[in-house]
């Protein structure tokens, strides 16, 4: 099993691993997360995707697939963010996922009372400073200003 | 054990009968109605925090009620926060430390109840004569089969006094479970509205007789 793997810091450290099956046959692999930090996984309405879990991730790779997989975390980065292993291919859970199957029944982010993030804020700052918007900046500007007067 | 008291439709009587369940059978009930909560509420941790990784499902629940309970919040922040990927975890804590878990599904065919439907060992169907409370109750049927929870039995609500018993059993056909009808009371509002559920007020009254029996199915069947 092959595997290349980067961090990147922003505001949260990214990390993005490249994973690659050169064997003829399916395997499957673990990426264990070796930073000190939790494992924030890729989310689908709220809910983790497919084979993650609190320690990283598992799945099964076809013959020859290369498959990129990438999960935040708090922790700082660094140059060794995660053990990639060889294992024993376990077969597709069966029926339905009671969570991942089913409607999601939480209230849409839209009803909540919207918070805009400062480096948003800013953003449309500038934008509305610089002058001849395109449409779409104008919408933007027009949604931010409502949010400011409900909130 | 865990029973998942659930139906579908809104409003056919799904959180009395899991509030009266649990009076009857010593059990906590969970309050799992994150959006629409009926249950009473009470301060400090709930079911929000609880799938927010705030609270542990355990220190939630409280026992100062004539009902232990596990709360849930109000809020639709809350409500959004939830991880619902916690709910089998939590009502699996619940049942480590007090034994038996009655828990409150909300409505429709959602994640919300199909979680508790995948950590039950059982279910309570409640519906009203209605049509479109029993289309709901068979799919809410459907779906509990599909996740493994059994049918403990069948809580017709506010059944009319000319329901015979040949209607019941072609309801016990449809369901493939047995019917225990609830006759409407007005002692069951009166109690409810005090937070006290009606077999403890007033033991005396019809729907409690009915309660009591219900109790009863979901017992034989949990044996």
């Amino acid at each position: 099993m092959e595997h290349d793997a980067r961090t990147i810091r922003g505001d949260v450290t990214l990390v993005m691993v490249l994973v690659e099956n050169d064997a003829e046959r399916e395997r499957g692999v673990r990426v264990t997360n070796l930073l000190d930090g939790a494992v924030w996984p890729p989310r689908t309405n709220g809910v983790p995707e497919e084979g993650w879990s609190e320690t990283g991730y598992e799945g099964v790779l076809a013959p020859g697939e290369r498959r990129g997989i990438g999960y935040a975390t708090p922790a700082p980065p660094d140059s060794n963010p995660v053990r990639v292993e060889p294992i024993e291919r376990r077969s597709a859970p069966e029926g339905t996922d009671p969570v991942r199957d089913l409607p999601d029944p939480r209230p849409p982010r839209d009803a909540l009372r919207a918070d805009v993030p400062a480096a948003v804020t800013a953003w449309l700052d500038d934008v509305e400073r610089r002058g001849g918007q395109t449409d779409r900046e104008r919408a933007a500007l027009e949604r931010a200003a409502r949010l400011r007067e409900d909130s | 054990m865990i029973l998942a008291v659930c139906g579908g439709k809104g409003g056919v009587g799904k959180s009395t009968t899991a509030f009266n369940l649990a009076a009857l059978l010593d059990a906590v009930v969970v309050d799992g109605d994150l959006a629409m909560a009926d249950l009473p509420t009470a301060r400090g941790p709930d079911f929000h925090d609880v799938l927010a990784g705030r609270a542990s499902a355990v220190e939630a629940v409280r026992e100062d009620g004539p009902v232990r309970i596990l709360p849930c919040g109000r809020s639709l922040a809350g409500a959004r926060a939830c991880d619902l990927g916690r709910i089998e975890a939590a009502l699996a804590a619940v049942e480590d430390e007090y034994g038996r878990v009655v828990v409150d599904c909300p409505a429709g065919l959602n994640a919300a109840v199909g979680a508790p439907l995948a950590a039950a060992d059982a279910c309570v169907l409640v519906t009203t004569p209605a049509p479109a409370a029993l289309a709901d109750a068979l799919r809410t049927r459907e779906l509990a089969r599909e996740l493994g929870a059994g049918l403990a039995a069948v809580a017709l609500n506010r059944a009319k006094e000319n329901e015979t018993d040949e209607s019941r059993e072609s309801y016990e056909r449809a369901f493939g479970g047995p019917v225990v009808r609830i006759p409407d009371c007005s002692a069951v509002a009166v109690a409810g509205a005090r937070g006290v559920p009606v077999v403890l007020s007033r033991p005396d009254a019809v729907a409690s007789e009915a309660f009591r029996r219900l109790a009863a199915r979901v017992q034989s069947s949990a044996r």
